[in-house]
């Protein structure tokens, strides 16, 4: 099933929860809702279910408007951050009530709360109360008594968070594959970017209620549209060095405190094109700093921090009052206290305005 | 040692204020079986002082009578207290409607209103309804008084059921009122049944309205028959045999006292399920 957000604001008094966000979700997509916790994502999801009706705007379920349909005619599984299992009832029970409340035959019933048990692989919890069930188990009962009602639309709100690290892994393949395999429209919510980016064809990303950039993983990591998005997806996050431009000879340099930086090619036409902006902010990625010895590199930096990754080393570094990461390969030569020089990979570089946040050109 | 008088100080308070009730408790088990006492000494074994409940007592009715009026009267206003409160109180928990608040201000000042107050003008308007002298009427008086407490302990009960639950049973299928039956009644269970039981001591222990309301002999309650044992009834010289009193009175108790053996779990609840704004 199409679904379409059409500049939907939902307010709860004077909180805006939700501003004129709009969203075309393609039938069998995945797409996450991704942003910092209280942006408003719960409360989207919950107007596409209709729980809450919009303060303006329209959801269309493949082109029709349903504001005014009620929650039970949507036909949507929803599974929810706190799971919400009918504590009263067994696991059978919470997987068939969606059924049972549609009048299916008994049989009918059956033959889907098995076959969605198996899916699941909780076969051996049907008796079982929702209280006697781990955290990992309840969520796939959630998720399971979700899908057994063949729903046209998947609504998951940060269904992985009350996991266990090691949980987590597995159920985000497991989430995904699912998906793929039923083709079911899904929107997932969630606060964590590597959630998203693993499993979403789509990304939207959500800043205080108002919509930051929709895109696939790969365009926000490599064309954020704002510093918000730059700093949110990848991790570790960009760093973000704020200067003023001067022109020496040919180059251009952005010049802060105690550091300056001459920018590339690549970066020179956009900067021409805002000379008149006093200050500009160089966004660099922690995996696109380089380190070299003190004397070769264009900046230098101290070591103020060293931490293995394992597969790569996260190095704090210090310039004056301005703190850099860099993410570098092992094994790594220096230690707390080492000055050592930096160079930028020039192929990605990123300039951003500082006064609006947004993305003015990329190397 | 310290620990120990640490543990037992508590115990030794409790034990110290109980003793009188557990004393009065104590007169009554050893009266309702001897001829006579002193103090709490008995004079002898006998069942004697129980003739009471097969031959009728003086010119009145039967107290298997009253004992069923008892019950009725407190069965009948549990019902109607738990139908109205868990009604009543989940829209004060969950719909947003004007006057919300206003109302709920309204419910606690009505729990702390003196009914007595009202006596007068209840009767008048019992006896508009021509519900005076009725059980029904009797009561649906007393759900009247003690509806803003049923209401207040149950919407706490529903103030701790979470909205997730809730919503998930609406996308679910349920309508509003299914979601009420099916999933907000079972979860809120527990206080149901301490308001129930609750309830239902407090209407069995109820004197006074059935004492004002309910004047022919024929309704009684066992409160009201009790009270004509020892006030003495119309036309009867007063000769009062304390032995039957004891009798009648430990008839009476002994259902509340066993009634509370088995249900002081969930009377608990009503302090557990929490009382939130
Ligand atoms: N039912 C509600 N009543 C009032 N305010 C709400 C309600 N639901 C959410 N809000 C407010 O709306 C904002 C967004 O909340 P929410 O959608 O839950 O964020 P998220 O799910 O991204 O953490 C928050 O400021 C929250 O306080
Ligand atoms: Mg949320």
């Amino acid at each position: 099933m199409r679904v379409s957000i059409e500049r939907l604001t939902k307010r709860f008094g004077k909180v805006v929860a939700v501003q004129d966000l709009s969203l075309e979700i393609m039938d069998g997509e995945f797409v996450a809702l991704l942003g910092p916790s209280g942006c408003g994502k719960t409360t989207v999801l919950l107007t596409v279910a209709g729980i809450y009706r919009p303060t303006h705007g329209w959801i269309r379920f493949d082109g029709k408007v349903v504001n005014d349909l009620p929650p039970r005619e949507r036909n949507i599984g929803m599974v929810f951050q706190s799971y919400a299992l009918y504590p009263h009832m067994t696991v059978y029970e919470n997987i068939a009530f969606p059924l049972t409340l549609r009048r299916m035959p008994r049989a009918e019933i059956h033959r889907r709360v098995v076959a969605a048990a198996q899916l699941l692989q909780i076969e051996e919890l049907l008796d079982r109360r929702p209280g006697q069930l781990s955290g990992g188990q309840q969520q796939r009962v959630a998720l399971c008594r979700a899908l057994a009602k063949e729903p046209d639309l998947l609504l998951l709100d940060e269904p992985l968070s009350n996991l266990d690290a090691r949980l987590r892994l597995l159920a985000r393949a497991e989430i995904k594959r699912l998906q793929k395999e039923l083709g079911i429209t899904t929107i997932f919510v969630t606060h964590d970017q590597v959630e998203a980016m693993t499993m979403a064809d789509r990304i939207a990303v959500l800043n205080q209620g108002v919509l930051q950039q929709f895109d696939t993983p790969e365009a926000l990591y490599t064309r954020p549209a704002n510093l918000f998005v730059a700093e949110f997806i990848g991790s570790p996050p960009m760093n973000f060095l704020e200067g003023s431009l001067t022109v020496h000879g040919s180059a251009l340099r952005l010049t802060g405190p105690e550091w300056h930086v001459t920018l590339p090619e690549g970066l020179k036409s956009w900067a021409e094109a805002v000379r008149d902006r006093d200050r500009l902010i160089l966004g660099v990625r922690p995996e696109h700093v380089r380190l070299a010895p003190s004397e070769e590199g264009e900046l230098r930096a101290e070591v103020y921090v060293i931490e293995p990754l394992g597969r790569d080393v996260l190095v704090n570094l210090r310039i004056g009052s301005l703190r850099l990461r860099a993410l570098v390969p092992p094994p790594f030569p220096w230690k707390v206290g080492d000055i050592v020089g930096l160079h930028f990979d020039p192929a990605h570089l990123y300039l951003f305005d500082p006064h609006t946040g947004v993305l003015i050109g990329r190397s | 040692m310290g620990n120990w008088i640490k543990k037992g100080t508590p115990y030794l308070i409790l034990a110290a204020l109980s003793l009188p009730l557990l004393l009065l408790y104590a007169w009554l088990f050893i009266g309702a079986f001897s001829p006579r006492t002193h103090g709490l000494i008995p004079e002898g074994f006998t069942l004697s002082n129980w003739s009471f409940l097969f031959t009728p007592w003086g010119n009145r009715p039967s107290i298997w009578v009253a004992a069923l009026n008892s019950t009725l009267l407190a069965g009948g206003y549990t019902v109607i207290l738990l139908l109205i409160s868990s009604t009543a109180a989940y829209a004060l928990s969950r719909l947003s409607f004007r006057g919300r608040r206003f109302f709920m201000m309204l419910v606690l000042v009505l729990h702390a209103f003196p009914s007595i107050t009202l006596l007068i003008a209840i009767f008048y308007v019992l006896r508009a309804l021509r519900l005076y002298d009725t059980l029904i009427g009797v009561a649906l008086v007393k759900t009247a008084l003690e509806l803003p407490l049923g209401v207040w302990v149950m919407k706490g009960f529903f103030d701790n059921v979470s909205w997730d639950i809730e919503m998930a049973a609406l996308i679910d299928g349920c309508s509003r009122l299914q979601a009420w039956r099916r999933v907000m009644i079972p979860m809120v269970r527990p206080g149901i049944a301490a308001l129930a039981v609750f309830a239902f001591v407090l209407g069995w222990n109820e004197f006074l309205l059935p004492y004002i309301y309910m004047p022919s002999a024929r309704n009684w309650t066992l409160s009201v028959f009790i009270r004509s044992v020892t006030a003495g009834g119309a036309g009867e010289i007063l000769f009062v045999n304390y032995g039957v009193i004891a009798a009648a009175g430990l008839f009476y108790v002994l259902p509340v006292l066993l009634f509370f053996l088995f249900t002081q779990r969930y009377l608990l609840q009503i302090y557990a399920g929490g009382v939130k704004g």
